[in-house]
């Protein structure tokens, strides 16, 4: 329900709630919100419920209504935050507190029909002790014989309830059945429902409701719920006993509780029974009794259980709120737990979807290297995260001739990896077209300058062999400088002309080709920055020259053993650090003076 | 937002960066930055990278992201005091060739 804030010049910070439907403005005494100020009429405007929210009529005032600065015609529908000006006075609309969302299950309505005059309650503080202060007035004390009773009345209910949300993990579900719980926990209730909040939004939702079967009661309508012991419940985190009855709300004085909060304050007497000792019905405008308790778990409101007894036969004790409360206290931490069930669960389908993400991208990256006689290779990748933007790719550019390309690529995770992916694929379109590493990478630039968003780029070292001479030729766009180990001593491969800017920065990129002949024994080896830019424990980047000297004291051999000295020697070096970045390592080495592919050539046809 | 101070030169906007790594994990909050200068349209930036000891490829992004909006928008970039780590990177991917560099800030706002 919202309220009109007084913003001054008097009575500023003065608040009036707008439950009752109407809220007269005025210089009149009986207005609700009275202004003694010359300029301001009798009866200046009025405030009315309108559908969902609330409408300010002007009843032609002298000197007329404003909402924003802008003097209003007849009536102007209210906004949250909404400033109303009349005369000198000005006011605030306060609708933050509306929770005025209608249930969705038709079997439970929120409503306005019980004003705050008409809730007489006891209120227990959330946390507080509940003490077994007798109601005054109470119909007859429990006699003693029936304490042990009623604990075991208490302990089965609080047995059932841990045995229902113990195999649950449905909200719905687990709310149905505490609906049922309390039907038969409390023999006078007739109806009970649960309502939750939904967290983003803060709309009511009912997720369960029962009502007693068998009842000779009319037609069963919607259940009620009223929306003060919402309010109260919700945003209080108490729990309610309440009578409303519309007939007796003038006789009882409503005292403000002078105790701390979490004494027991008792506003009313119970209902006087009739001389024939039965409790005043609904016809005679008893509404009944009800109790609400909140679904509260570390401060988190999660919703609100509600219980109506039998307008005639029945009402609810200080004993019955208690078990109620801790019955509701129970459902409430099964309800967290479901929701960190949920949480956990959407975690893993993410976790799932990265999964597969990781496998489209590896079938983008080939499987297996290609087979030639007197060349062998290893290739060792592995992302930081599910995904990553590094890459390498083997492709033939005609049957002499092997394009080798290592990469990477600035995003990380999902958009470097969706960026990869058509890296990859404008690679693989240009390599049979162009032929030459720098006709590549210039091809490739030129399609992904246009579309490179945010200043994404890739860089690549793009190497070519010629199988038949063993003649390498490289260009380097940005990457790491590829290292020829050869006889023990590494050759960095850089030629100052043959490298460029990363693809993906200038549409027009110029770069030239170096090339070298290789011999037996030669070991190339090209990796990303992921394997330089490790970082140990303190902080120290692995390096340029610490790879190197690696190299240098493995001295050569197959492939695989390169490859693996180079590992063992970062993980040696990175120790516990994690790793952040993805890290790609692509060996090659040269076992004869001539290669020759191995695999199958498709006949080209007679 | 990610720690910075910017200044007017002239018809200059001199940007120090007062952060030592841009990565990854700082590059997120560099982003609103970069959108404020772009806003304002054709205008000259130098970017003093001075504090900066530590930067990867999403620093270097961030900066040829501005790079490109600003020339795209009639404007240029200069980046000055890029030194040790972040030197090595920018040389490897050869972005002198595109972005002017200068030692400090004072050499870059000559004659810019």
């Amino acid at each position: 329900m919202g309220s009109i804030v007084t913003l001054g010049p008097a009575d500023a910070g003065k608040t009036h709630r707008l439950d009752t439907g109407e809220c007269l403005l005025g210089r009149r005494l009986d207005c609700d919100v009275c202004i003694p100020d010359q300029r301001i009429s009798r009866r200046h405007a009025r405030i009315r419920k309108e559908g969902e929210g609330y409408a300010l009529e002007d009843l032609g005032s002298c000197n007329g209504t404003f909402v924003n600065g802008r003097r209003i015609q007849g009536s102007a529908r209210l906004r949250h935050g909404d400033e109303v000006e009349i005369g000198a006075s000005r006011f605030r609309i306060d609708l933050s507190d509306e929770m005025v969302a209608q249930a969705e299950n038709p079997a439970v309505r929120i409503t306005q029909d019980v004003t705050e005059h008409t809730l007489h309650m006891i209120e227990v503080a959330h946390l507080g002790l509940t003490p077994s202060l007798p109601p005054p007035g109470a119909p007859k004390p429990v006699p003693k014989a029936l304490d042990a009773q009623r604990l075991e009345r208490k302990l089965q209910a609080m047995y059932r309830i841990s045995e229902t949300v113990a195999g649950t993990l449905d909200a719905s579900a687990l709310l149905e059945r505490v609906c049922g719980i309390l039907l038969e926990v409390f023999p006078q209730a007739v109806a009970v429902a649960a309502v939750t909040v939904e967290p983003r939004t803060k709309q009511l939702r009912t997720q369960a409701s029962r009502r007693r079967a068998g009842r000779d009661t009319p037609a069963p309508g919607p259940m009620d719920i009223s929306q003060q012991v919402v309010d109260r419940v919700l945003r209080q985190g108490h729990s309610v006993l309440l009578r409303a009855t519309e007939m007796d709300h003038d006789a009882l004085g409503l005292d403000t509780p002078a105790g701390p909060l979490d004494t027991l304050v008792i506003k009313n007497p119970l209902p006087m029974p009739r001389a024939d000792g039965s409790l005043p019905t609904k016809a005679e405008g008893a509404v009944g009794w009800r109790m609400g308790a909140p679904l509260i778990v570390r401060g988190e409101h999660m919703g609100i259980l509600h219980v109506d007894a039998d307008a005639v036969l029945g009402y609810f004790t200080q004993d019955d709120l208690d078990l109620f409360q801790a019955l509701a206290g129970q459902a409430a931490v099964a309800l967290h737990l479901i929701g960190m069930h949920q949480r956990l669960l959407a975690r893993d389908r993410l976790d799932y979807d990265l999964q597969l993400a990781r496998q489209i991208q590896r079938n983008l990256l080939p499987r297996n290297p290609p087979r030639i006689a007197g060349v062998d290779f290893a290739v060792h990748y592995e992302p930081a995260f599910h995904v990553g933007g590094d890459f390498y790719d083997f492709l033939w550019l005609d049957p002499q001739r092997l394009a080798m390309v290592v990469g990477d690529v600035s995003g990380k995770a999902i958009s470097g990896a969706l960026f990869m992916a058509r890296v990859t694929s404008e690679i693989r379109f240009a390599a049979p077209v162009e032929s030459h590493p720098r006709r590549i990478i210039q091809r490739v630039n030129r399609a992904l300058a246009e579309v490179a968003e945010d200043g994404m780029f890739v860089t690549m070292a793009f190497l070519s062999l010629d199988l038949t001479q063993q003649i390498l030729r490289f260009s380097n766009a940005g990457h790491t400088t590829p290292a020829l180990l050869r006889g023990g001593k590494v050759t960095p491969l850089e030629y100052p002309s043959a490298r460029c800017l990363p693809v993906g920065v200038e549409a027009r990129v110029e770069v030239a080709e170096a090339q070298v002949k290789l011999i037996p024994g030669d070991v190339l080896v090209l990796y990303t920055d992921g394997i330089i830019e490790a970082r140990s424990m303190k902080g120290e980047f692995y390096g340029v020259p610490r790879l190197h000297s690696v190299l240098e004291k493995c001295g050569g051999g197959t492939a695989r053993k390169v490859l693996e000295a180079v590992l063992a020697d970062v993980d040696r070096f990175v120790e516990d650090a994690p790793q952040a970045d993805d890290q790609t390592v692509v060996c090659l080495a040269i076992s004869e003076t001539s290669g020759k592919r191995f695999d199958t050539m498709v006949p080209t046809g007679p | 937002m990610l720690k910075h101070d910017i200044s007017e030169r002239g018809a200059v906007t001199l940007v120090r960066l007062d952060e030592e790594n841009l990565d990854a994990l700082t590059v997120p909050d560099a982003r609103p930055l970069v959108e404020r200068l772009v806003e304002r349209g054709g205008i000259k930036v130098v970017l003093d990278l001075t504090a900066v000891r530590i930067i990867d490829s999403s620093g270097v992004a961030i900066i040829v992201s501005l790079f490109k909006r600003l020339r795209a928008l009639g404007g240029a970039l200069r980046v000055a005091g890029v030194t040790g780590q972040p030197r090595e990177i920018f040389s490897m991917l050869r972005l002198d060739q595109v972005l002017p560099m200068f030692a400090d800030a004072d050499e870059a706002l000559k004659g810019f």
